[in-house]
This record gives C-alpha cells, structure tokens and sequence, in this order.
C-alpha cells in the first residue's frame, strides 16, 4: 500500500485550497476505507472535511432545507427536520450500516460515491433533491440528484468540484414513506435490493406516488410508468400486479457477489405488495 | 476424606480473563513485539490445478527491504504438512502438483510486512495449468460410474441388518431426502498468526493463536528436522478457534520457523483477513441421501445415508471428520438396522477441516428433516415423533454403543416442550399465520447428541495432562495441555482445583499452554477440555492433598485416616488442631516437601470393530434439543429468528455462566450457518467472499430477542464432578432446528443450508 496524505483544514477557505489535481476528499471515509482495502483506491492524498464546522448542519431556507456536506446519518436521525418533512431519508438513514458507521458516514459522501445501492440516493431521489456544487475558482451550480450520478461510481462532478450541500424542498402535503432494504442480514448490509416509496391515498384512491429501486441498475432508478399510471387507481393487490411489467425496462439487474439477477427482478415485483400495507 | 458441599462448582463465577479482554489488555498475537523482528509472506500458487513448472525468485530477492526468499530447497527436515495422509507439501517444487490456490510456493521474509507482500508478487511461478475440479457432483458421478475412481476417505456404519436389499422390507413407511450443507467460515477474532523466535537452548520457540499446541509443535519438528524437545510452543491469547485453529496453525507456524531457522531473527507472520479466508480451512460441504424405514407407528426401524464430503486439496483432518459424520448421521436415535456410508472427495479448493460440530451438524439436517417428514405424515407430533426414538439408559446408539448412564436425551426433549410451551407455541405460531398474509411464522426443532473427546477412532491421542504447584505463599499455579481460546477454559479449571482444593480463585492462576511443561495433551478439540484436563487437574490437586494430609498427620500426631480436610482447614476428626492450607503449604516447603503434582488422566478403553464400523464410539454423549420459531417474509424470502428454546445434558455445569455463554455463542454461529454465510467460490477456485465486506455472519442485531435455556445434568461418572462437553453441542442442533422451522413456515421441506433467499424464494413460489 502507497503512504497516504490526509490533510486537515479547518475553514472552508482553507479546505477549497487544499484541494489539488490528485487529491480526494475524505467524508467519513466509510467507504473509502473499504477500496483502499480492496487495493482500488488511486489517490495518495486525502482532504478531510473533519475539521470544518461551517460545512456541517442541517438549516432551513423558507419552503427549502439544506444538509451540508460534512452532515453524518446520525446526524439526520437527531434532527427532528428530516423525521417530520422526510420521513423516507430517516428511515434510510437509519438502514446505513451500524452506529458506528453512522456516526461517521455522510449523506453526501454515499452521493459521491454513486453506488446503485446507495442507501441516500435512493432517498434522495423520490425527494427530487438538489445539489449545490462548488468549484475551487468560487462557482456554483445545481444539480438534480437525477442527472447528477451517470452510473457506478461515476458523477458529473469535475475534478475542481465538490458537493457543498443537498437542497430538499419541503413536501406540501403528508406523504407516506416506505424504504425497504433487502440485505444479506438486517444490519450492516448492503442492499441486494431497495425500495423507496412515497404515497399519498384519498379514500383508497392514489393521488400521487413516487417509486424507486436501488441495486437494480447501474443507477437508483425511478419508476415513471407506474408515478403516471397510478393517479385515482385503486390500491389493491389488482393494481399492484399490473404495475410489474413496468419494471421491466427499469429494473435490469446483474449477478453479483451477494445476489442473482434473478432473485433481484423477482423481489422488485414482490416488494411492491408492501405498498399496500403502508 | 468426606466430601465437602460444593463452594465454587456450579455457582456464578467470573471469569478469570474477563477484565483484561474487556479492556482490550488481553495481548494477541499481533500485539507481541520483540526487537528485530523480521515479517514474512506467503506467496502462493494462485492457481487451483497444474503442474509446477518453475520458480524465479530472483526479482522477489533484489526487492525493497528483502532479507530471504524461502523456497522447497530451504527445508531442513521433511518438505511435508500433511497428517495423517502426506499429501501436503510445504512448499511446492518444479513437477510437483497444484491442488489448490493457497499451495506455497515460496516464503518472502522483509524488513516489513508491506516489503515482503510486495517481493512475494515478484516472484515468478510457470504452471501448466489444469482444469481445476470445483464441484463435488464431479466426484460423485465418478463415483457412480463405477471406474477406477477412489474417493479420498470412506467411512462407515453397518448395525443390524445394513443390506439395502432387504432392510427396508420390515418397514411400514419409507421415506427419502436428498440435502445439502455447504461451506462455513470460522471467523475467529484474530486471523491465523505466528512469531517464531530460534533462541537461547537451540530451541525454536514459537507464539501464535491456536488451539493444539502440540499438533504445531510436532509439525514444526517434522519441517524443521529437530528432535521434539527442541520446539517449544507457546499459545498466545486466542480469540476464538472454532476448529479453525485446530490443523491450520501449523501450516503458518512452519513458514515462520523456517525463516527464524535461517535468519536467527524473530519472525512475524499474521494474516489479512482476505487472506485467511481464501487459504485457511472451512466446513465441510456435505451432500446427503437419506432414505428412513418406520414402523410400529412411528418408530425408525432402518436407516440408510449416503453421504459425500468435498474435502478440498488435502486430505487434512478429513478422515477423522468424516468418521463422526458417520457416527452422528443416524441421528440421536435407536434404530435396529443402520448403514452409512460416508465418502470424501479431493477437490481442487480451500482443504476443509476442523468446525465446531465436526462433521455433524452437515448431517443433523438431514435426520432431523426426516423426521419431522415422518412425523407430519403420520399425523404425529413432531416433539412425541422424537421421544418414543430418542435414546435413554441401556438402549443403543446407531452404532450399536449400549449406553449405560448419563442419557439425559429424552429430559432435555420434556425440558423443550416445557420452556415453549409447546402446545400453546403452536396455537400461537398458527394463530399469527392466520393474521398475516405474507409473514409466516415455523416452529422447528432438533434433537441432537455429541460424541464427547476424540472416540475410538482418536485413541491414540485421547490422552491429557495437568500440573498443579503449591507456592510458599499459598498461590498456586496451573499448567494444563488444553486450552483457552475463549471457550472459558482456565475459569473452570481454576475452578475445579479450587474445588478440590478448597482455595478461592484467586489464588489460582492458570497459565496460557506453553508444550514445556507437559506432555504431549492432545489437542483441544472435541468438547473435550473440561472432561481431559479438568479429570487431570482433580488428579494432580488429589496427589497434594495427600502429600499435605500425610504432613499434617506426622506434624499434628493425628492417625492419617483421622485427617478432616474442610474450608481450606486441615483438624482432626474433632474439628481441632486446626491449619489452613496456605500456612501447611508453608510448613510443607520449609521442611523440602515437593508441592507439585502432575496429572494424566487417559482415556477410557473403547470397543470398536472399524472393519465393520460398529461398537463404542465415544466415552460418553451430550445430548441436546432446540426449538426455534422463525419469521419468513414471503415476499423476499428473508428469515428472522424470533424465539429460541434449548436444552443441553451436559452432564454438570461447572460454571452454568459459562455454559450458557457457549449456548448462545453456539447457537448465533450456527444460525450464521443456517442463515446468513454465502460464502463464494470462483470459477478459477479462489474463495472471492473473502471479508466481512461481503462474507456476512449475524450481528447483534440477528440475535433472537427470546432465548431460554435450560441445563438437564445427567451425571457421566468419569467427568469431573460429572462433567461432559458443551462447546460444539452449543450449535449443533441449530442449522437443523433452523432449516425445519423454515421448512414450517412455508410449507415445503428446505433441503440446504445456508438458506440462501435465491433458493428460498424458489421454494416459496413453488409452495402449495
């Protein structure tokens, strides 16, 4: 293993000018930890994030709220903003690893690092969050979580740029969130499959849904046939069975090292009969 | 001497390791240092079949901080590892065959660890490569065919009448079932680890995490071509072992003494995790057939199991692990007509070895699944099912073994049906399955028993030592040949000299097994500790307490049968002329009374016919029974266990805490087994699953929320104080219990474990 350099600025200031060509950032380290261990980690030098308070926090801003980059799951969990206007991001949170890597672990480095199975992502994305970007020259842009990750591991993210914050807009009405996690055991996992569910229901009948699976794809994906076919459906197992062949086009899923494609599309079509119990 | 009311045998002790593992004090074997010392790696064959062409260490030698690069023309004595079949040799040479990935190809030592992982790429190895044989079903169909193919290790049973033609033909009801139990890793605290030290005497000393020290000390001569008494090993603190410990330890004690053999330097060798998973041994997969007769309502009548092991590269401990497959296949049953068959197959994977249960729990899925298969057919309870079978006083075991005490088989089945509240259990688990649509609750249970210590096929070997001094102060010290690895095993016996000894435990220390102070123990194995060492500790405390009688009898003028020996106070039959112990001990070493003693306690003789496989197979058995209720989401075929009921005849708990801590350890390792380890093997037979990362065993939050145990005692009379094994007991009847309450909660038999949600998912869409 090459020595590795791990830099600790304290202000934003200073943090924006350590970062270099050949240089990652270090949020939490979670899984950085676990490709350096793999031999799959090309950087020699590390920027931590540890230091600088001023990137850390959870505020609101009108009808928005914004979790800085260097924000822990445990922290989301503490912070009775995200269990009341975003009950599916807490309850993916609370599904990262264990205590301890929650404490360490970030919502935004799971962003960056664009995993399918990233337990944030998916939350984040039946939320349609935002991304606040910043360059090293000063800039800003938003990006959509959506177009943000490309495929595993991959982001738009340009080698001058970090994620500063993810923007979440505050839902107006109460929707009903379901996340469901398929791991090899209940705790310390990685998704073999997930869902995320938003729902909102009058009298039976659907007035809005927003679906998406994890692990199943090179990207978190989004279900839009079923989001737009379900308005005033009835929610019943009939409706439920007639969404599966939408899956179809999304759900596309390989053979890996803890599950089979197999199993994956299977459990996708069966974990939509937990809708009917939310 | 009349015997005192027990004081520390059976009452709530602390353990005597307990504070410094809990503070994290406790030294592993990576946390020893000594000056100078020198790191070694391991470069391997990374191939899984072929012949070795050549071997170029040239570059690895010219590499960064490379002090030595070993190879076959290194080794002093016999290049060979293999016992007892020599299929294992150390370090391959050019002709030699490949069998697995993990075959030793050469030896790197540097200044670092990085340093010498870094060289051992370097060298280079030329192979004409073979197709690699990875299935098991390979071997069996070669088998059936009828050529010249012999399997690596048949063992067998034959009771009764054990002709298939005509076994059956007094059956009323026959049933069959094929069933699989794969690989399972230990996943022992700390990975595989040695430091050999070649220092003062001419004597190679070596630390490093293991179980049978001996086994290490004997192969480490064998490579090294010292006589014994020129090895000298010393366990380091180890955190769990599992039967991973048992063979293996040796094949990295080697490299590291070879090198300290020719550097004169400490040397260092301690795994990554990766690497201790791919190259170190696992359980045996076992694919089973079981084909059961009945009659008289319920009652087995002939059995028949075919069974074939995937053994892997070497043949390792295969041999001795498959003997107790063999024994245990049957079940904990009496049945009048038994044949078994079991057969051990090279593969060209990871050698399989030692695993708490050894050979059994593969098989236990099999006969448990059976019956429970025998029990719904004929509409009978599955609990009643295996009371009338099960074994008691005067009645055989499969293998024809009359057992004449300490069968408390049948009490731990009535102490299950009482901790569950069977009946109620049942209605409970019915009445939640009527309320829920896609949440299924089963109920499983498991009947079990173990034979204790090494058995007849482990005669020679069954044998233990203690040495027990008396110091001027009162303090006494402990050697035992047997280990602790976690097992708990210097509490109790710090406990049983204690007890025989009428001392607090804190006078007594028990040392860390070091070969120079006994002989040659055996190995810690088997659930065999507390019978072998603690029998050889009561031993060695009974000589001292003759030697202190016989001094108290001349310094007192009381006749030597008039002796009472009570609270630690040695009077006369009055009550008077009081002396403690401490201040006897004291007088004992002024006048140059030696107050040391060894004991050897050997095993006893066993009956055996190997021909024919039938007779006595152990000294005696623990016997278990389980019930489990576990939950099924349908949907994604994910299991939960939400209530455990156990109970284990291990004849008296010497330290019930103790005992119940193996319970639960045992039985979490199992349910892993049952549930949870996935563990992969790719097309090029490397183990790929080879972290914690991807290999997952439960955590804390996996453990069922209801657990109950009880402890049936059903003394054995050559244990002490009526002691016999619980260390692999513990998890045994779990894999079983598990796969039926599964197997209950969707309605259709589950054949193999672990219960991959691929596999269960299938079954479940096929359900009725």
């Amino acid at each position: 293993m090459e020595t590795l350099h791990v830099v600790y600025p304290e202000t934003e200031q200073a943090f924006i000018e350590s970062l270099e060509e050949r240089s990652a950032i270090l949020n939490g380290g979670t899984d950085i930890h676990v490709k350096i261990r793999a031999g799959k980690w090309p950087y020699t030098r590390l920027v931590s994030l540890e230091r600088v308070e001023t990137l850390k926090g959870i505020s609101q801003e009108g009808k928005y709220i914004r979790i800085r980059c260097r924000t822990t799951f445990s922290d989301l969990l503490a912070n009775p903003l995200i269990a009341q206007h975003f009950p599916l991001l807490y309850q993916a949170a609370y599904e990262v690893g264990s205590n301890q890597i929650r404490n360490r672990g970030t919502l935004v480095g799971n962003i960056v690092n664009a995993s399918p199975a990233g337990d944030g992502i998916l939350a984040l994305s039946v939320y349609d969050a935002w991304l606040e970007i910043w360059s090293r020259k000063g800039q800003k842009r938003l990006a959509q979580i959506h177009e943000f990750i490309l495929s595993p591991g991959k982001t738009v993210l340009k080698a001058d740029e970090f994620v500063h914050s993810v923007i979440l807009q505050k839902p107006t009405k109460p929707l009903r969130a379901l996340f469901y996690k398929v791991g090899q055991r209940k705790a310390m996992a990685i998704a073999i499959a997930s869902m995320g569910v938003l729902l909102e229901t009058k009298h039976d009948r659907i007035k809005e849904i927003r679906i998406a699976f994890g692990s199943v794809a090179p990207t978190v994906v989004r279900i839009p046939e079923i989001e737009e076919r379900a308005f005033d459906q009835t929610l019943n197992e009939a409706t439920v069975e007639s969404w599966m062949p939408f899956l179809e086009k999304h759900v596309v899923p390989i053979d890996d090292i803890r599950s089979t494609a197999k199993y994956r599309k299977e459990v996708c079509q069966r974990l939509l009969y937990k809708i009917l119990d939310l | 001497m009349e015997k005192n009311p027990l004081t520390l045998i059976g009452t709530q002790l602390v353990r005597s390791d307990a504070s410094e593992k809990v503070l994290g004090a406790a030294k592993y074997v990576d946390d020893l240092h000594f000056s100078d010392t020198v790191y070694l790696a391991i470069r391997t064959a990374e191939v899984a079949s072929g012949a070795l062409r050549s071997i170029d260490i040239s570059k690895a030698r010219g590499s960064h901080g490379v002090l030595a690069v070993l190879t076959h023309a290194d080794i002093p004595g016999e290049n060979q590892m293999g016992s007892p079949v020599p299929d294992y040799p150390i370090l391959l040479k050019p002709g030699d065959e490949i069998r697995y990935v993990g075959d030793y190809v050469a030896f790197v030592v540097a200044h670092t660890r990085e340093q010498a992982l870094r060289a051992a790429e370097k060298v280079t190895v030329m192979v004409a490569e073979k197709k690699p044989v990875l299935s098991l079903n390979e071997r069996i169909r070669e088998l059936q065919k009828g050529g010249d193919y012999v399997p690596a290790v048949h063992q067998k049973i034959r009771k009764g009448d054990s002709d298939p033609k005509t076994m059956f033909d007094s059956c009323d009801y026959v049933f069959e079932g094929d069933f699989f139990a794969d690989y399972q890793e230990h996943a022992y605290l700390e990975t595989q680890g040695m430091i050999a030290l070649y220092d003062q005497d001419n004597v190679m000393t070596i630390y490093g995490s293991m179980q049978c020290p001996y086994y290490v000390q004997n192969g480490v001569a064998r490579a090294l071509g010292f006589p014994i008494n020129r090895i000298r090993i010393i366990q380091s603190v180890t955190g769990g072992a599992f039967g991973g410990k048992e063979e293996v330890p040796t094949y990295f004690a080697i490299p590291a003494a070879l090198a300290a053999y020719h550097l004169h330097r400490p040397v260092k060798l301690v795994l990554s995790r990766e690497e201790d998973i791919q190259w170190t041994s696992k359980r045996h997969p076992i694919k089973s057939r079981y084909k059961v007769g009945i009659a008289d309502y319920g009652r087995l009548r002939s059995i028949q199991v075919e069974a074939h092991a995937d053994i892997g590269g070497h043949s390792t401990l295969s041999p001795t692990v498959l003997w107790r497959s063999s024994v245990h296949a049957a079940g904990a049953y009496e049945i009048p007509n038994v044949r078994v068959d079991v057969y051990g197959h090279y593969t060209n994977k990871v050698p399989s070895g030692a695993y708490r249960g050894f050979g059994s729990p593969q098989v236990f899925i099999g006969i448990e699944g059976i019956i429970d298969d025998v029990a719904d057919h004929l509409k009978k309870d599955r609990l009643y099912l295996r009371k009338i079978n099960a074994l008691e006083k005067g009645k055989t075991t499969p293998t024809g073994h009359l057992l004449p005490e300490s069968v408390g088989a049948k009490k731990t089945l009535e102490e299950v049906e009482r901790l569950s509240d069977w009946e109620r259990l049942k209605e409970r688990v019915a009445q939640f399955n009527r309320e829920h649509k896609h949440l299924k609750r089963g109920v499983g249970i498991a009947h079990i028993h173990y034979g204790v210590a090494l058995g007849a096929m482990g005669h020679a070997l069954d044998a233990s030592g203690a040495f027990v001094n008396v110091l001027p102060d009162g303090s006494i010290s402990v050697h035992i040949g047997g280990t602790e690895m976690g097992q708990g095993a210097k509490t109790v016996i710090g406990a049983i000299v204690g007890e025989v000894l009428q001392q607090p435990m804190e006078k007594i220390h028990v040392y860390q097994t070091d070969t120079f102070f006994l002989p040659d123990s055996g190995p810690t194995v088997a659930s065999r500790t507390t019978v072998f060492s603690g029998n050889a500790a009561v031993l060695a405390c009974q000589e001292l307490l003759k030697t202190l009688t016989a001094l108290y009898s001349t310094e007192m003028a009381v006749p030597p049968q008039s002796v009472r020996y009570t609270g630690g106070v040695f009077s006369n039959t009055e009550g008077q002329k009081p002396v403690g112990f401490g201040e006897l001990a004291g007088i004992a070493l002024k006048k140059n009374i030696g107050l040391c003693a060894t004991g050897w306690f050997q095993t006893p003789r066993l009956t055996w016919d190997p021909e024919n496989g039938f007779g006595e197979a152990y000294v005696t058995y623990s016997f278990a029974s389980q019930i489990v209720v576990v939950e099924v989401d349908c949907l994604t075929a994910e299991v939960v266990v939400k209530e455990v009921y156990t109970a284990h005849d291990v004849g008296k708990a010497l330290n019930p805490d103790g005992v119940i801590g193996q319970i639960h350890g045992g039985f979490v390792q199992g349910m892993g087994y049952a549930l949870y380890e996935n563990l992969k093997v790719n097309e090029k037979g490397k183990i790929v699953s080879d972290n914690f990362n991807t290999l997952t065993i439960p955590t804390i939050h996996e453990t069922p929320e209801i657990f109950k145990v009880s402890i049936v005692e059903e003394p054995f009379s050559k244990g002490p104080f009526g002691a016999k094994g619980i260390g692999e007991p513990s998890l045994i009847p779990t894999p079983a219990a598990i796969a039926n309450a599964v197997s209950d909660a969707i309605g259709k038999r589950v054949r193999e474990i672990p219960i991959r949600k691929e596999y269960l998912l299938d079954l479940i869409r096929t359900a009725p």
